[in-house]
């Protein structure tokens, strides 16, 4: 391990003014960060720590939206009992994340903006393309954990279980830059490998995530997240799914499916959610428009049993809302 | 004709860990035992019962010290509830199917004869045992003390156990399940001659023979007159300085084989539409002669068989071909069952009689609760959908392929 400085401040604007030629990473939680640099695989000049930064930590309700401040830590979302009733799909997403131990040190922000866990860029001895290398060493190697969307050039999945459930719940995000805030939809803070292979969202130097803001749902709103993994606890999902939507009957007037593990970013299945969207719901007709959809699907050479995985979680949680 | 082939691969280095080989051949085995009830349309443990063998039927044809394997069969099979499996493999509905499946186990777990343990009493009537072994998860310390105790009268806790010094008394590295075989009996037999010694003392204080002194709550007493009695600690006291009794593991008779045995029943859930395996609860009956402590047994028992889950599940050496490199060489990405994968479990000891193959009729439990349990979940998933995983670990991906397979012979 590289030896680094630890900086400590006060406000977002010490963070967002750093010399942007400094060699700095930011530090939430820390539980996937500190391995990082403990591994080698980024060597940091400096770690800015994140926790003395005052209003961080909160979990508030105004003009009809939750607001989640970065580092309010995941043990925190789990058990809070508005985010219960309002937005079951993001309470199960934190309850079905890590373990305890990890929930309690683990911020949301920090689970946002986590790097992924391909097992080629996360070993040091490998210069993958997501490192600046030439190739992606999972396309003809090992990939049973591997994207089977939107992959291409580099085929890492985006290991978050909130994410998928903010994005069904159409979250945005308050991004902190030297130039002031600026609110986007968490949809479109994840960035593909082609669009740039080296990182998975948009933050640039100097910008830093601060707050997630999510709309209360209308009358009829359900929601659910799903997540299927190999261990009973303490494993990141083969396949999750979030769903939210406006339910009538056994129709959904609205609805958002966004899959985790299947793809670089959360994955907005959007085919799916047109040929659920308005009609009947039942067993046979969910499965047969998410095998539809699911045609889009690339699988490489371990991980086609992918795709059975998203079928049937997409199906279960679907009907579990009916 | 199964066949266990070692191969040379191009691949890092590996260590033997619990049974190298035993748990390899053993799923191989039984679970090809099960494909041939199967195939022949008889129950599986009606099979292994109709070639049941009391002899060494391998290499050399002699007869078993003891062998209790149709009593694990038994006591296992009922414990499970053996008769509640499906009659022919995959025949339940619905996306969520049950199964019940089973295998034995062979091992060896004699220990080795040519053991020492020294019992040294002091003055003050305080107790070592000594044994050049040491104590790596076998329960040890606690056999050691509990042995001399049981054989002196004492309570374990009025022994020192001294262990971990090959300047102590010779025994064998521990690998192999002889490590309680091995040195229980040494213990016993330098306690005996403890025991021995203390009564000839104790015949000398009361001015009776032996045959008339009763050895109680730690108080030697004449039978015929209770108030002639005497403490273990005033015995003790007439020792001229601390006085060491030298005990050793005997030899064996020849013209017998001496193995332990285990039938291991696992009942699983498995999700068809998702490849999940649930281990729901494992029956262990096993027959290691003489158990000289339930506790650590059952320890021992549990231990091995959260091991064996693992493995049947998660655990694997995930390698790229091009490179050569281990991908997964961390906590994160080598998978090891986490509480909320671990059954419940249930050790059954059958009770058999041993007395051949050591002075306490006891064998060894290392490696027999880690070897026959993958083949059991194998065989219990095989019962719930219809067809063999012949591959560990049993991963969602696997058992969705098997299932493909299975409806292309339809």
């Amino acid at each position: 391990m590289k030896e680094f400085k630890l900086a400590q401040p006060q406000s977002l604007t010490q963070v967002t003014s750093l010399p942007s030629d400094r060699k700095y990473v930011l530090m939430a939680g820390g539980t996937d960060l500190l391995d990082e640099i403990k591994n080698g695989i980024i060597n940091p000049d400096l770690v800015v720590d994140l926790k003395p930064i005052p209003d961080l930590a909160d979990i508030k309700s105004a003009n009809g939206r939750i607001q989640i401040g970065a580092m309010t830590r995941v043990s925190e979302v789990a058990s809070n009992p508005e985010i219960k009733s309002s937005f079951p799909v993001l309470h199960e997403a934190a309850l079905s994340l890590a373990t305890p131990q990890l929930r309690n040190i683990g911020t949301v922000g920090g689970n946002l903006c986590q790097r992924p866990r391909c097992w080629y860029y996360r070993d040091p001895q490998v210069n993958c393309r997501k490192k600046g290398g030439s190739r992606c060493y999972a396309t003809r190697g090992r990939n049973r954990y591997h994207a089977i969307f939107g992959g291409g050039i580099c085929h890492i999945v985006y290991p978050s279980d909130l994410a998928p459930a903010l994005i069904s719940l159409s979250a945005e995000v308050v991004i902190s830059t030297a130039n002031g805030d600026k609110t986007i939809p968490l949809e479109e803070f994840y960035v593909l490998p082609r669009d740039n292979v080296q990182r998975e969202n948009i933050l640039e130097v100097n910008e830093i995530l601060r707050e997630i803001r999510i709309p209360l749902p209308k009358n009829g709103t359900k929601s659910t997240y799903l997540k299927f993994k190999e261990r009973g606890t303490w494993d990141f999902a083969l396949v999750s799914v979030a769903v939210n939507g406006v339910v009538s009957g056994k129709t959904f007037g609205d609805i958002k499916i966004v899959l985790g593990g299947v793809a670089p970013i959360p994955w907005r299945f959007k085919k799916a959610e047109e040929l659920i969207k308005g009609k009947s719901v039942t067993e046979d007709m969910v499965m047969r428009a998410t095998k539809e959809a699911l045609t889009e699907a690339r699988p490489l050479s371990e991980n086609a049993y992918k795709q059975e995985l998203a079928a049937v979680a997409i199906s279960r949680a679907v009907l579990s809302l009916v | 004709m199964v066949k266990e082939y070692t191969v040379y691969m191009n691949m890092g280095a590996s260590r033997p860990t619990r049974a190298p080989g035993h748990v390899q051949g053993t799923f191989g085995l039984e679970g090809f035992m099960d494909e041939l009830a199967n195939e022949i349309g008889m129950d599986p443990l009606e099979l292994r019962n109709k070639n049941y063998s009391a002899r060494n039927r391998g290499d050399t044809g002699v007869p078993y010290s003891s062998k209790g394997l149709d009593k694990c069969y038994e006591q296992g099979a009922e414990k499970i509830g053996w008769h509640r499996r499906n009659k022919t493999p995959g025949e339940g509905e619905g996306r969520i199917r049950r199964g019940i499946g089973m295998s034995s186990q062979i091992w060896w777990g004699a220990g080795v004869p040519g053991t020492l343990a020294d019992v040294k009493i002091y003055r003050d009537g305080s107790v070592d045992v000594i044994c050049g072994t040491q104590d790596i998860g076998c329960g040890t310390r606690t056999h050691m003390a509990v042995v001399a105790a049981d054989t002196l009268g004492l309570d374990p806790e009025d022994i020192t156990v001294e262990l971990g010094n090959s300047d102590y008394p010779y025994a064998p590295s521990s690998g192999g399940s002889l490590t309680t075989p091995s040195v229980a009996p040494a213990v016993r037999d330098a306690s005996l001659k403890a025991a021995a010694h203390l009564m000839e003392m104790a015949e000398r204080k009361l001015k009776v023979p032996a045959s008339d002194i009763v050895y109680k709550d730690k108080k030697y007493q004449d039978k015929n007159n209770p108030e002639n009695s005497v403490s273990f600690k005033d015995v003790a006291r007439d020792l001229r300085r601390e006085t060491v009794f030298h005990g050793e593991r005997k030899e064996m008779p020849e013209g017998y084989a001496y193995n332990t045995f285990a039938a291991h029943f696992a009942e699983v859930e498995v999700d068809t539409q998702t490849g999940h395996i649930k281990v729901l609860k494992v029956v262990a009956a096993h027959d290691s002669g003489q158990i000289i402590n339930t506790k650590t047994a059952r320890s021992q028992v549990i231990g091995g068989i959260t091991q064996g889950v693992s493995a049947s599940l998660f655990e694997q050496r995930i390698v790229d071909e091009t490179t050569g490199t281990l991908v997964n060489p961390n906590m994160r990405d080598y998978k090891i069952a986490t509480s909320m994968d671990i059954p419940e479990i249930v050790p059954l000891f059958v009770d058999v009689d041993d007395p051949r193959i050591n002075i306490l009729g006891t064998k060894g439990l290392g490696e027999p609760p880690r070897i026959p349990i993958a083949a059991a979940i194998g065989n219990a998933v095989y019962n719930a959908i219809g067809v063999h995983i012949r591959e560990i670990p049993m991963t969602p991906d696997k058992v969705l392929e098997a299932l493909k397979q299975k409806e292309v012979i339809r």
